[in-house]
């Protein structure tokens, strides 16, 4: 995109706003990729994504945690999504950087897709199940279902099992 | 005999048929005598004719010396009486003449030779002073003392010549023969002009002179000349010598001119002196005193009439030239006044003639009678011998005489005797040889038949051997091609080697050019290498890009509304690190084609050399292969040339069989014809001696 472009790519955005003052809320998330599968977490939710770098495995933890990686002098434990969604060991070394205070939580992924603003009808929550409530919702996006994770769900499924070994 | 005309030879056989032997003896005998009688007397005749012939030319020959002797001698008295005079003219001109230039004279001058005159001046010629020129006293006086001719002359000059001045001699008509001159061109003006005295004959003004000229000096120069002469025909004394000159009863001798102008003219002759017989004809007509002057001096015969209109009568002259004279002197003979004796002599032998054959006839005819007898018997006898009588023989009594018939009747007799005895032989001999020559004809005709069938094998071979000789010349000409073309192989494979060899070069050069390109395309992949290294490099910082843009736009995401035109750029960021990627997975998508490509291409690469090899190891064994055949061919051309000259050597022997043979047949050919003709001789002999026995059978050998 050339730079006259993105200028007006901007300037439509403002316009945007001047016509959505309405109340339709858009809630912006990351999509991302786990193989071949897209998933997205709440935007507010991902930190960061890097490159995973080497993982250095931690025994005596459930078998999605990858390990801990080193990012900037500080450890942050890696949790393999495909693992926790029941799929096996994912070989990738990306690796999403979450918000969650001080708990230095990250999941390894094979890529990120991109950030987008969807609008908050389009979005289906999801009934809480007996797994618990994984998924806060999906929502279609370029022809596909997109699933929401729930981030928090698997924060408190590390704590309780971490707990029980 | 062979010169003897076609007609006389007719007549010898005629005579020798038909007549008796006893008409031949006679008729022979008389023959002979008139034959002999005749050439005798022939004989005799021509050489008593040509003898007196002879002796009367001598005769006429020396009477013509006499003439020319006596002319000299007149002629060198004259010259004498000429020097003498001459003399006396010069004393009265010597030192005493000279000319006188202021005192011209005019002449009309005439060339004396062509006779062409022009007018002319010259200076007054003096004697003692008193002039000469046209003045005839000196000379007339002179003239008186001496008698003959005198004349004086001057020196001119255009026309140049010698001119009379004064002079007694005159023309035909009775002038003085003053103004003519003598040209340069004679002999007179030559001598006189170099200072010299002419002495001679010369012709002056109208006729001959016995002359002398001298010159007339003036001081050292010739200004004239002065002459003296004597006509050459006065000479009376010279007439009365040739006139009193008889040749027996009507013989004379004469004497004519020769020179140019007169010739022709009779100076002296006892009857026609004066005249000119250069047209005297004889009767046969020939120009005969013409014929005389020109062939000068010689001895001839001529028939003249007589002058006076007589009858003719043959002369016999001798002629000769006197040249210092110009003339000619002739002495004539009456031809049978010198043959007279000769008629008598003919009339004595004819009467001898006749006499000698009459004894000749008689004697012929008394010795033919005595040889008819004996002649008669052995006729007689003959005839019977002729009938096939061999029992009769001569009697006794003609057998008797002595004489050469008598042993001709005895051998007669042993004769007919021995020829009895031989036809006895061979009668008995006959019946021998006929029954001989029945054997040999028997066995000759089956010679003959035995050599046929030999011919005809000995043909057959020859056919055969001629068509094996054509089929042995095919092979050759067949075998001279195989040769060519194992010649033409051998070059052929020479070529496929040299070939092969290129061949092998070229492979070396593929092979080395395929390990360059091998090793080339491995570089590449090094290369690529590389660049898929760099790729990697572009991938990993699109991806951190990536990673950056993706983490900014979050920030931009949790900024709120002050993140949001950031947002858009750190989205935009991303979305191109996206592309990098995407373009870098092209990239690597595409080197991994290339590596692919040129490890394939290595593959095949190697493959090829692998094939190379190969090839180059077929080439190897195939050059192997084509020294073998080169070796082969070359052997094979070496094998079809000695084949060849094989053949060759075969085909000539050939020849010479077949030459042989013919000759053998044509041998064979020859002995059946020999045979043949040996059968024939044997038939005909079986003839003959059939003949022989009946001819045989006619003759009677006893009584």
């Amino acid at each position: 995109m050339e730079n006259s472009e993105l200028l007006s790519a901007i300037s439509a955005t403002g316009q945007g706003d001047a016509a959505a003052e309405e109340p339709v809320r858009l809630r912006k998330v990351v999509l991302f990729l786990v193989e071949d599968a897209v998933y997205a977490f709440d935007a507010d939710e991902v930190k960061e994504v890097v490159l995973a770098g080497e993982i250095y495995p931690i025994p005596f933890v459930p078998a999605y945690v990858s390990g801990l990686i080193n990012r900037h002098g500080e450890p942050h434990t890696v949790i393999d999504l495909k693992a926790v969604l029941g799929g096996g060991r994912l070989d990738a070394s990306r690796v999403l950087i979450m918000n969650n205070g001080s708990d230095q939580i990250s999941f390894l992924i094979t890529d990120i897709d991109k950030i987008a603003e969807i609008p908050e009808p389009d979005v289906v929550s999801l009934p809480a199940t007996d797994g618990g409530a994984l998924f806060k919702g999906s929502f279609r996006c370029e022809g596909r279902e997109v699933f929401i994770i729930n981030p928090q769900e698997i924060y408190d499924r590390l704590g309780a099992d971490i707990k029980s070994v | 005999m062979g010169y003897m005309p076609e007609v006389v030879k007719s007549l010898l056989r005629k005579f020798d048929r038909r007549m008796t032997i006893r008409n031949k003896i006679m008729i022979g005998g008389a023959g002979i005598a008139i034959a002999s009688m005749i050439s005798f007397g022939l004989a005799g005749m021509l050489i008593t004719g040509g003898t007196i012939r002879q002796m009367a030319e001598n005769d006429l020959a020396h009477i013509t010396d006499n003439l020319v002797s006596l002319c000299d001698t007149q002629y060198d008295i004259n010259q004498n009486i000429v020097a003498s005079n001459l003399n006396v003219a010069d004393f009265f001109v010597k030192g005493r003449t000279s000319l006188k230039p202021d005192t011209p004279v005019r002449f009309t001058v005439e060339n004396q030779m062509t006779k062409e005159s022009q007018q002319t001046a010259l200076p007054l010629m003096t004697v003692d002073n008193a002039g000469v020129s046209n003045d005839f006293r000196l000379v007339d006086r002179i003239t008186g003392m001496i008698g003959g001719t005198v004349t004086i002359f001057q020196v001119m000059k255009n026309p140049d010549g010698l001119l009379r001045v004064s002079t007694s001699v005159k023309r035909a008509d009775g002038t003085r023969a003053a103004g003519t001159y003598i040209p340069p061109s004679s002999p007179v003006y030559k001598a006189v002009m170099s200072g010299e005295t002419y002495k001679g004959s010369a012709f002056v003004v109208n006729d001959w002179y016995i002359t002398a000229y001298k010159p007339i000096y003036d001081g050292n120069a010739i200004i004239g000349a002065i002459y003296v002469g004597v006509r050459q025909s006065e000479l009376e004394i010279l007439r009365k010598s040739v006139l009193a000159l008889k040749i027996g009863k009507r013989g004379y001798a004469y004497i004519l001119d020769n020179h140019d102008g007169s010739r022709g003219n009779v100076i002296i002759h006892p009857t026609r002196e004066g005249k000119n017989l250069l047209d005297a004809k004889d009767i046969a007509g020939n120009l005969y005193v013409k014929e005389m002057l020109e062939e000068k001096s010689g001895s001839k015969v001529y028939t003249l009439a007589e002058p006076g209109g007589g009858p003719a009568s043959k002369r016999l002259v001798n002629f000769r030239s006197i040249d210092r004279l110009g003339w000619v002197a002739v002495a004539e003979a009456d031809y049978d006044e010198v043959f007279a004796p000769l008629s008598m002599l003919r009339g004595t032998n004819i009467l001898i003639s006749i006499l000698v054959l009459v004894i000749i006839v008689t004697a012929s005819v008394a010795f033919s009678g005595s040889i008819n007898r004996v002649m008669n018997r052995i006729k007689g006898l003959l005839t019977s011998l002729s009938s096939g009588d061999y029992s009769g023989n001569i009697p006794q009594r003609d057998i008797e005489r002595t004489d050469e018939f008598g042993d001709m009747a005895t051998l007669f007799n042993v004769l007919v005797r021995n020829t009895r005895d031989l036809l006895e032989k061979i009668m008995r001999t006959t019946s021998v040889l006929t029954a001989s020559i029945n054997d040999l004809t028997v066995s000759s005709r089956e010679v003959s038949t035995t050599s046929n069938q030999q011919a005809a094998a000995v043909k057959e071979i020859v056919s055969t051997m001629e068509d094996s000789d054509a089929l042995s010349r095919t092979v050759a000409s067949r075998i001279d091609e195989v040769a060519r073309i194992a010649g033409q192989t051998r070059t052929l494979v020479e070529k496929g080697f040299a070939l092969i060899q290129d061949s092998l070069g070229k492979m070396e050069e593929i092979r080395h050019t395929n390990t360059e390109t091998i090793s080339g395309v491995k570089d590449l992949g090094a290369q690529i290498e590389g660049i898929w290294e760099v790729v990697n490099i572009i991938n990993g910082i699109a991806d951190q890009t990536k990673i950056i843009a993706f983490n900014a736009e979050l920030e931009a995401a949790s900024a709120g509304e002050s993140g949001k035109n950031f947002r858009i750029v750190a989205a935009e960021v991303r979305r191109l690190a996206d592309s990098t990627v995407s373009s870098t997975a092209q990239i690597k998508g595409r080197i991994n084609e290339i590596q692919r490509a040129s490890d394939s291409l290595i593959l095949a690469s190697e493959k090829g050399t692998e094939r190379i090899q190969e090839g180059a190891d077929l080439s190897s064994k195939l050059k192997d292969v084509f020294g073998d055949i080169l070796s082969s061919a070359e052997i094979s051309a070496g094998s079809s040339q000695q084949i060849v000259s094989s053949v060759n050597q075969q085909v000539s022997a050939f020849e010479q069989i077949l030459i042989t043979l013919k000759q053998i047949s044509s041998g064979i050919d020859e002995f059946v014809a020999t045979t043949r003709s040996t059968s024939g001789a044997a038939e005909s002999l079986k003839d003959m001696g059939e003949e022989l026995k009946t001819s045989l059978s006619r003759y009677k050998i006893s009584e």
